[in-house]
């Protein structure tokens, strides 16, 4: 008997965007469209009843400014999942008769299926013969906003006992013609879909429960375009945030360098990092305000990053200075189950990765760890870390609850800066360390806890809320040289020159509580209508801090106090936030925030001045306390003059606190703030190609940059940047994606300090380039991956090519210097089959040699030469050539 | 009227912001009485910006084209003024070092008796600082330029000697400081001798001539090491310029190089001529002294008296005769000359610019 198998008429259903009830929806023309009552959701949709299906709305293309995770009250575009490619089973030939099986499919963001269910069996020949076919099938995978996400499908396969009459248009070929599928390419009208909803869809996507895309600047970085290229660790997926760069200068233990549109933002002052929505900056740090390690990302888990430039939204808070980076957290359907992934490459790197994601899980439910194990590349930067991320979601209906802890400690040795001209005369090499104790001694310790719990709460008529509390401990040390031998104490009488050895060390306690509700729309009029929200965060933080100058000759002898002290920091913020509809081609949104920060500082070496007066003529020790208020506006104004167009405007004006230290008793607490405005036009034609382009401007209040005497940051004045964002965004073939950025900007110094007698030749002067910011970044991230063998043992045989390639022009440095153009390029291959991956990096594959940070200070290095006291240039070596081969499995 | 945005508008923007800025900063956080910005403005582009293509008319047939023309014209505006303007402060500087020396009388009268010539004046001179503060030593710990090695200074010759460059920024020096070829490292308990000081024996300043007592002459000579004495000073310039001392200049790229000149005889001037001749008597309670040339030893009984002219000597006091004068390093004329030497009459700093 020949094989014969049809597929009766395709329906598709998609799942309606209503959450709790998760009623379903019959497919519309493409794109789908949610029913305008039904509330947002953010997680999986799930299919139930028929009864709650709304045929009857009205078609509504989205605009280009409410992609996805743009737009809380339109449903963003669902494009159904289209089979391209597949085998037809065969009739089992000890099968009898005729048989249905309903097979729920899996379709992973690939357009792979990743598992098979039987829904509705026929019988174990038929079952297994249904699921051996559709195991190899091929999709275009669904679209939400024109990016692949993945899917659920329930696919049913009627076999029959003789050669049925010929397949419909949607149909495939009989058996005898190659059994190749030739399925639609378009999910089928519903006129023809609703008689026979034999095939439903349930796409999994999430629906922001508030408006986030709010200006030209706002971006979505999706799991597809984050793992197109090579990354070397969790955090390297900033790198595809527009304009941001991000680089290793102090080591493993010790957080990035971020400078984004004309901030250097040091290690996160000018930047609000949230991690599944855990507040990561820490205010008050010894090693810089508002410092931010992210080196507990594990990049498996990196879901998407939402990424806000300027200030436009009132729930941005402190920090948000240059822009705020949302990361989501989550495992694709693709690779749930338990992973274990191991890699070894260049300088004896060890990693390895393991996680554990239930594959019937909400996509935000998983437990992952890594451990990484490095000698580092030239000397002195061997370095081991550990981090462990657990989240999940649970409950059902109108309330469901998140859960995430993460765990991460490191400690990595640090080679510290080298004088340029020390390398270019051949002194040291590029990637070495000086040979001195001091200099040896440089490394960094990282210790974080972090737990948050997380109620959220959709309502059927669109209004929503969330509540959650967190907690967290950290603890920070480090030792660096920046200067070499320059100090003399301040303690100790007649000591000097024993090695600028700055020891750091900071512990945080925080405890903060987070809550919105945004309520449904109102609609006072035909064409206008909106929703308000009102929102609080509010931290706690107790920091403990100290820096001394060790002897890193002598067991680290300490040889000079410069800090100690601890404070307690309080802040409790409050927004409101308007969302309107003018009408159909305007959308407002405006609101306010406003910031109470009250700190208590006790200084323990607060007056103490030994060589001036007296030790007995009083206990040192300086407290005090100080309380301020920042309040700004946000607003946004989208209008949508075509389909494809959006120009985006938006006002924001945020803060950066200050350091509690710098305070004194009674100060009006002097907040940095930021007045930002962007303008701007995005584009969208269809699936292939996305661009925006935005021009801004920023003018900071009083900003503080690096200061290698204190190893910290120091006031610098008043600033200003404007500049100009590109960003596209392409699916110009369905088996590659690209995204490209180019940032230009200009930064001033407007009101830097003026020269003092401690001060006389400061390094900042009004007029010159904000130091140490790059004016253009380029960065482009190229992924393709396609079937090298569609049955190879009865699994398709894909590979994977990655490219990343980062360009930034020179960084202007203080006293008029100007450093090195920088380009790196990565890339990556990889094979996948069945349950394995396997995956070849190469970092920095030009081999240049390419500071991660330069500075321009006065240094002294050689203890017995004569001391140089011209600033002169400085970096920080960037890594070399390096590959990294990993061998993952997927159970 | 119709205002066009050039390149020269914009800049002059800047410049006026950057002088308001600057008004206010001093105004309310000065904390010197000058601030020492040097500011140039070089616009490398010509484009202008017609402001007029940033207007949006309220009326218009297309409101996508509209939107899409002011767009486009805002964006270039503000792109190509952020590229048209480049303000920038310091810039990198190189100067030729030279010294020079002064010739000297051929005798510098200290009294009506005593006068000194000098045939040798040769000193180790560096490093050289110029500081941006009117206050060397501690507060000098970022320079304008540096010169970190030394040479050996004929005091004596006019001809400039090129010794080395100078290196650093553009901007105004207010103050300068050096060593004598004998450096104080914050980081060694002893003071690093230059090539140059070794040069000199391991001096920092070598000196010799005759001493002139009316008609009678001797040679002298003087090794001096000048160093940073004590812990509380160390790792600071020996030499440094006194805030009573006016100096500052400008320092451009039109500055061409610096000679520092030394004048030798200044520092020979306030050496007291008692150090050299004395009409002393056994009344001081010394065990010799001399009476002009002639030597007295002071004993309990009949004080002896010995002329050393006729030998061709002279009576130098603490000495008695001798046909040749050596200064010891803390001898009472040694200690004048350092005195001189790091806290008399400075140098000569005398900085050449580019002809245009």
């Amino acid at each position: 008997m020949k094989t014969k198998w049809r597929v009766s008429r395709i329906v598709l259903q998609v799942a309606g965007w209503t959450w709790g009830c998760g009623s379903w929806a019959w497919a519309q023309e493409h794109p789908v469209e949610a029913p305008d009552s039904v509330a947002p959701s953010s997680e999986e949709v799930q299919a139930s009843d028929e009864s709650q299906t709304q045929p009857g709305e009205p078609e509504q293309e989205a605009p280009p400014g409410s992609s996805e995770g743009g737009d809380a009250s339109r449903a963003p575009q669902i494009e159904l999942p289209r089979l391209i490619q597949g085998v037809a089973p065969e009739y089992p030939a000890q099968a009898q008769g005729e048989g249905q099986v309903i097979l729920v499919l899996t379709i992973d963001s690939q357009g792979r299926v990743v598992s098979s269910e039987v829904h509705e069996s026929a019988g174990a020949l038929f079952d297994a013969a249904a699921q051996d076919a559709a195991r190899s099938y091929r999709f275009e995978p669904a679209r939400r906003e024109g990016l692949p996400v993945s899917a659920r499908v329930r696919m049913p396969f009627l076999f029959l006992p003789e050669l049925p009459p010929a397949p419909s248009a949607t149909g495939p070929k009989s058996a005898d013609q190659e059994k190749e599928l030739e399925l639609p390419g378009a999910p089928v009208e519903p006129e023809k879909a609703r008689p026979d909803p034999h095939l439903e869809v349930n796409v999994h996507g999430e629906r922001p429960l508030r408006t986030t895309r709010r200006g030209a600047s706002d971006f979505m970085v999706h799991r597809e375009v984050i793992t197109a290229a090579p990354r070397q660790e969790g955090a390297d997926v900033l790198r595809l945030v527009p304009g941001l760069t991000s680089f290793r200068t102090e080591g493993l233990a010790v957080a990035h360098s971020y400078s984004l549109r004309g901030f250097d933002s040091a290690h996160g002052q000018d930047l609000e990092f949230l991690v599944g929505g855990l507040p990561i900056n820490l205010p008050n740090h010894i090693h810089g305000q508002g410092y931010a390690d992210l080196s507990f990302l594990i990049g498996e888990v990196v879901d998407e990053l939402h990424v806000s430039e300027g200030v436009s939204d009132p729930k941005q808070g402190d920090f948000a200075v240059a822009g705020t980076i949302d990361i989501g957290l989550g495992v694709d359907q693709e690779h749930r189950g338990l992973q274990l992934k191991s890699g070894y490459g260049s300088f004896q790197t060890f990693r390895q990765h393991a996680s554990w994601a239930p594959r019937e899980g909400h996509r935000e439910s998983f437990g992952a760890i890594q451990y990484t194990k490095t000698a580092g590349f030239g000397e002195n930067r061997a370095g081991q870390s550990a981090s462990g991320i657990v989240q999940h979601r649970f409950g059902s209906g109108a309330l469901t609850y998140r859960f995430i802890g993460i765990a991460h400690t490191a400690r990595a040795d640090h080679a510290g800066v080298l004088r340029r001209e020390d390398i270019e005369s051949g002194e040291i090499c590029y990637h070495c360390v000086y040979q001195l104790p001091t200099a040896r001694a440089q490394n960094g310790l990282a210790q974080r806890l972090m737990a948050g719990f997380f109620a959220d709460y959709r309502g059927r008529s669109h209004e929503n809320g969330s509540l959650g509390v967190w907690i967290s401990h950290d603890h920070f040390r480090s030792q660096q040289n920046f200067t070499g031998f320059s100090e003399t104490s301040r303690t100790l009488a007649l000591v000097s020159g024993r090695g600028d050895l700055i020891e750091q060390r900071n512990t945080t306690h925080s405890v903060g509580i987070t809550g919105r509700y945004r309520t449904e729309a109102f609609k006072p009029m035909e064409g206008v209508h909106g929703t308000l929200e009102l929102g609080t965060n509010a931290r706690f933080d107790v920091v403990h801090q100290q820096q001394n100058l060790l002897d890193g000759a002598v067991r680290n002898q300490t040889w000079d106090r410069r800090v100690d002290a601890s404070i307690s920091g309080m802040d409790v913020g409050v927004f409101g936030d308007l969302d309107w509809e003018l009408g159909s081609m305007v959308r407002a949104r405006v609101g306010v925030r406003a910031d109470a920060l009250s700190y208590e500082a006790e200084d323990r070496l607060g007056n103490f001045a030994p060589t001036v007066r007296p030790q007995d003529a009083f206990i040192p020790g300086y407290r005090r306390s100080a309380m301020g208020l920042a309040v700004g506006p946000r607003a946004s104004v989208e209008v949508r003059p075509l389909p494809w167009l959006s120009v985006l405007s938006s006002y924001g004006e945020g803060y950066r606190s200050p350091q509690a230290r710098t305070l004194a008793d009674g100060e009006k607490t002097p907040f940095t703030k930021v007045h930002s405005g962007d303008v701007g036009v995005r584009m969208r034609w269809g699936e292939p190609l996305e661009l925006s382009s935005a021009a801004f401007y920023t003018r900071l209040s009083d900003d503080i940059a690096f200061d290698a005497s204190e190893g910290r940051m120091e006031r610098i004045g008043a600033t200003q940047r404007m500049g100009l964002t590109l960003h596209a965004l392409s699916h110009l073939t369905d088996w590659s994606v690209t995204s490209f950025s180019l940032t230009y900007v200009s930064a001033t110094l407007l009101e830097p300090p003026p020269a003092s007698a401690e001060e006389p030749a400061p390094p900042f002067v009004a007029g010159q380039r904000i130091p140490y910011v790059s004016p253009l970044v380029i960065r482009l991230d190229q992924g393709a991956h396609t079937t090298l063998v569609s049955d190879w043992g009865g699994k398709p045989l894909v590979w994977r090519a990655g490219l990343g390639f980062t360009f930034l022009a020179g960084r202007p440095l203080p006293f008029g210097q100007v450093g090195d153009n920088i380009g790196l390029l990565d890339a990556s291959l990889g094979l996948s089959w069945g349950v394995f991956e396997l995956a070849l990096e190469g970092f920095n594959l030009l081999n240049r040699n390419y500071p991660a940070s330069e500075y321009q200070f006065v240094s002294h290095w050689d203890p017995k030469g004569v001391p140089s006291r011209v600033p002169s240039r400085h970096i920080t070596a960037g890594a070399p050539l390096s590959f990294f081969l990993s061998l993952g499995v997927t159970l | 009227m119709k205002t066009v945005h050039t390149v020269e508008t914009i800049c002059a923007a800047l410049r006026a912001e950057e002088r308001e800025a600057n008004a206010n900063a001093n105004k309310i956080r000065a904390r010197s009485s000058k601030r020492e910005l040097s500011i140039s403005v070089s616009c490398f582009s010509k484009n202008s910006i017609n402001p007029s293509e940033l207007r949006c008319k309220r009326k218009a047939p297309d409101a996508a084209s509209l939107l899409r023309k002011c767009g486009t014209a805002a964006l270039l505006s503000l792109f190509g003024g952020a590229l048209s303007c480049t303000v920038s402060a310091q810039e990198p500087l190189e100067l030729d070092l030279y010294v020079q020396g002064t010739e000297v009388p051929d005798r510098v009268q200290l009294s009506d008796e005593v006068a000194l010539s000098l045939e040798r004046a040769e000193l180790a001179f560096g490093p050289l600082y110029l500081c941006p503060g009117r206050q060397a030593g501690d507060l000098c710990d970022t320079a304008r330029m540096e010169w970190t090695e030394a040479a050996v200074v004929d005091a004596l010759s006019p001809e400039r000697q090129h010794v080395g460059q100078l290196l650093g920024a553009t901007g105004t020096t207010y103050s300068w400081m050096y060593d004598y070829g004998v450096t104080s490292l914050l980081t060694q308990l002893q003071p690093v001798v230059s090539p140059a000081a070794r040069e000199l024996g391991q001096a920092s300043v070598v000196l010799a001539g005759s001493v002139w007592v009316e008609s009678q002459s001797i040679p002298w000579e003087l090794r001096l090491l000048i160093q940073q004495e004590g812990d509380s000073g160390r790792g600071v310039s020996v030499v440094r310029k006194s805030q009573n001392t006016r100096f500052s200049h400008e320092l451009s790229q039109n500055t061409e190089s610096l000679t520092v000149r030394f004048d030798p005889s200044s520092w020979l001037a306030e050496l007291p001529a008692e150090l050299f001749y004395e009409q002393a008597d056994c009344s001081s309670g010394r065990a010799q002294v001399c009476e002009g040339f002639v030597e007295v030893s002071c004993t309990e009984d009949e004080p002896v008296r010995r002329d050393c002219s006729e030998s061709g000597q002279v009576c130098v006091p603490g000495q008695g005769c001798t046909d040749s004068l050596l200064l010891e390093q803390n001898s009472t004329a040694a200690i004048y000359l350092k005195q001189e030497l790091t806290a008399g009459e400075p140098p000569e700093f005398i900085f050449r610019e580019r002809q245009n």
